[in-house]
């Protein structure tokens, strides 16, 4: 069962996942150890060629991971960053073996691994992550590079593993990057590009690694982690301020019944990013239908339809939500409508409307009673709100 | 003269590009001229869809005798509405509820001037939340992480949007067949998230570019011309 994280629940502090991939002999492992107090676990035997080697956990079989982890041994160790060792040895060998000698069903009868195989590797997986984020230790898998068709004839370049485990790993990644030698230099970009894939959270720009002989080198794997951290916490604050925001505008756009109400909320929202106005608009246009309102382009007016004859203005005024609509097909008898008719009368619109509604339904609730009866016993406005005044 | 291309034209043609799903170009053609077969899978695909967005227009909540709660889902392709148990609706209906904040079925526009013509570029997202989008996927198949990085749908809407990231959502049904067609025995969910990058734009006009040309060159451009109000 995958836990969600709802956009209002605060996200746990922010570890990163980072994938490196490239040819042999580009730098991977030896960048790896320019982590903040890395742990490498050394799934493939390739690290003996890493320059700047720090401590290594030599792995021979996937239950001494699961070992150390159930007997808490990683706790004893002092390092804040785990870096695996390839990420393809790891998954398609080490995990595969091991979910397959634990369950028959994970093992197809070529001696490959099944699909429920796969979704065993991934809880594996998610455990050792797990794992590690709740010692707060960031994880660096390093992986060999292998090339899959593309468009037409090009060619991409991605990890190296199978489909399978990939699907897994990837689902985990908050940067995946890129390295090769590019005129002599070892360059590294975390864009998405036509020959290699890629995912930049952080948004850095391609650069090329500093000379291992060059002081900047010897920490900054442990620089770029930190900086994507804090630019994730800072997204994460971003994304909470930025739904606050927009449900501050749903409210007041569930508020507008009139034409001038359209035409005022709608000069609001003109200056907002395209992710805020795209979407705040389409509940507008919905508003505007479900208070036969319209816009003229050529004039640039908002203005009210013509409505049958037997419709009384208070219910131009006060249409129901369309849950309300879906529920009882005629509008002037359900309890909202009333309700709102009632509230009306008393002087409320706009956003106090939204409101005392809301206060209605909690009072409906808790007495057991309907949304109209609720909203009778709201008291009497002394004022009427601007949109009365102005309706 | 002004012509209207909706990101999941354009996306049928990288599809076919990255021989995907075995897509022929006679599919893309197909596409453009907007004629398309729906399954039985898929109508059950989009009743899920509807189910997942909590569309109250679409979905009505039940209490039946014999299974309890049940989910009554309009779908245009069928005559009567598609019903769904409550253990049937509960990946859905879990997901729905953990993303209260999120507005659905957005539309999307941009208009752009590229290989000497006016282009529309439009689309629709399922769920926009702050600055996020998701879309949400339904069918027989685990989410396929390599052939939704290809797609062009998430980047067209993360350039025209200016989102942060974009999610697909994967809803994998597990179906049954039966005489009145599929049914649905349960469900998996599984999520994957690719960010902006530098050059997203330049990816999209190259993806719309190259659709233009494959319709000059099929003599298509006609089925994409804006039509007058």
């Amino acid at each position: 069962m995958i836990k969600i994280t709802t956009p209002q629940e605060p996200l746990p502090p922010v570890n990163a996942v980072f994938i490196f991939y490239g040819p042999p002999g580009v730098g991977k492992s030896s960048f790896g150890f320019t982590a903040h107090k890395p742990l490498l676990l050394d799934f493939d035997g390739g690290v003996e060629r890493a320059v700047g080697r720090k401590d290594v956990a030599k792995i021979n079989l996937y239950d001494e991971i699961e070992d150390m982890m159930e007997k808490d041994q990683f706790a004893s160790l002092d390092f804040k960053t785990v870096i695996i060792d390839t990420g393809g040895a790891f998954l398609d060998k080490f995990a595969a073996e091991y979910v397959m000698r634990k369950d028959f069903k994970n093992k197809k009868g070529d001696g490959s691994l099944s699909l429920s195989g796969y979704g065993a590797i991934g809880v594996l997986f998610q455990r050792l992550v797990d794992y590690f984020m709740k010692k707060k230790i960031d994880i660096v898998i390093i992986c060999h590079g292998v090339e899959k068709e593309g468009a037409g004839d090009t060619l991409r370049i991605r990890p190296k593993m199978t489909g399978g485990s990939y699907n897994v790993m990837m689902g985990f990644a908050t940067m995946v990057g890129y390295m090769e030698m590019i005129n002599g230099k070892c360059t590294l970009n975390f864009n998405p590009t036509d020959s290699h894939v890629g995912k930049n959270s952080a948004e850095f720009a391609p650069f090329a690694l500093p000379h291992y002989t060059d002081p900047a080198y010897s920490n900054l794997l442990a620089e770029l982690i930190q900086k994507t951290k804090d630019k994730l916490n800072a997204h994460s604050v971003e994304q909470a301020a930025t739904l606050e925001l927009i449900t501050e505008l749903t409210r007041t756009v569930a508020a507008c019944s009139m034409p001038a109400d359209f035409a005022s909320f709608a000069s609001k929202i003109v200056s907002h990013p395209e992710y805020i106005k795209a979407p705040i608009g389409k509940l507008m246009k919905d508003r505007m239908a479900e208070c036969n309102v319209t816009f003229d382009r050529t004039s640039g007016q908002y203005s009210s339809k013509a409505v049958p004859a037997t419709t009384t203005d208070s219910e131009k005024v006060d249409s129901p939500s369309p849950e309300s609509r879906a529920e009882n097909p005629d509008n002037s008898q359900t309890p909202e409508h009333k309700a709102r008719l009632i509230l009306t009368e008393k002087g409320y619109s706009g956003d106090e409307m939204v409101t005392m509604l809301q206060q209605c339904r909690d009072l409906a609730e808790l007495e057991k009673t309907t949304l109209d009866k609720a909203a009778s016993s709201c008291p009497v406005k002394k004022a009427p709100s601007k949109a009365k005044a102005k309706a | 003269m002004r012509y209207r291309i909706s990101v999941s034209k354009i996306d049928q043609l990288r599809s076919y590009m990255d021989e995907e799903y075995n897509t022929t170009q006679q599919d893309v053609i197909d596409y453009l001229k907007g004629t398309k077969a729906f399954t039985p899978a898929m109508t059950l695909g989009t009743a899920f869809h509807s189910l997942v967005e909590m569309n109250h227009r679409d979905v009505e909540i039940c209490e039946d005798p014999k299974h309890g709660t049940i989910f009554k889902v309009k779908v245009p392709e069928l005559q009567y509405p598609m019903t769904f148990t409550a253990g049937q609706a509960k990946p859905a209906v879990e997901f729905a509820a953990a993303h209260r904040g999120a507005i659905y079925e957005t539309p999307v526009e941009k208009e752009v001037h590229i290989s000497g013509v006016d282009v529309l570029i439009t689309g629709r997202v399922d769920m926009i939340e702050g600055r996020s989008g998701r879309d949400i996927k339904t069918g027989k198949y685990n989410l396929d992480v390599d052939q939704r990085y290809r797609s062009s749908q998430w980047r067209f809407y993360t350039w025209i949007l200016g989102l942060k990231d974009f999610h697909y959502d994967n809803f994998r049904l597990l179906l049954a067949d039966s005489n009145a067609g599929p049914i649905m025995i349960g469900s998996e969910y599984e999520s994957v998230s690719f960010d902006t990058y530098d050059g997203i734009e330049a990816d999209c006009l190259r993806y719309l570019a190259s659709l233009i040309d494959f319709a000059r060159m099929h003599d298509l451009m006609s089925y994409l011309e804006e039509k007058k109000k």
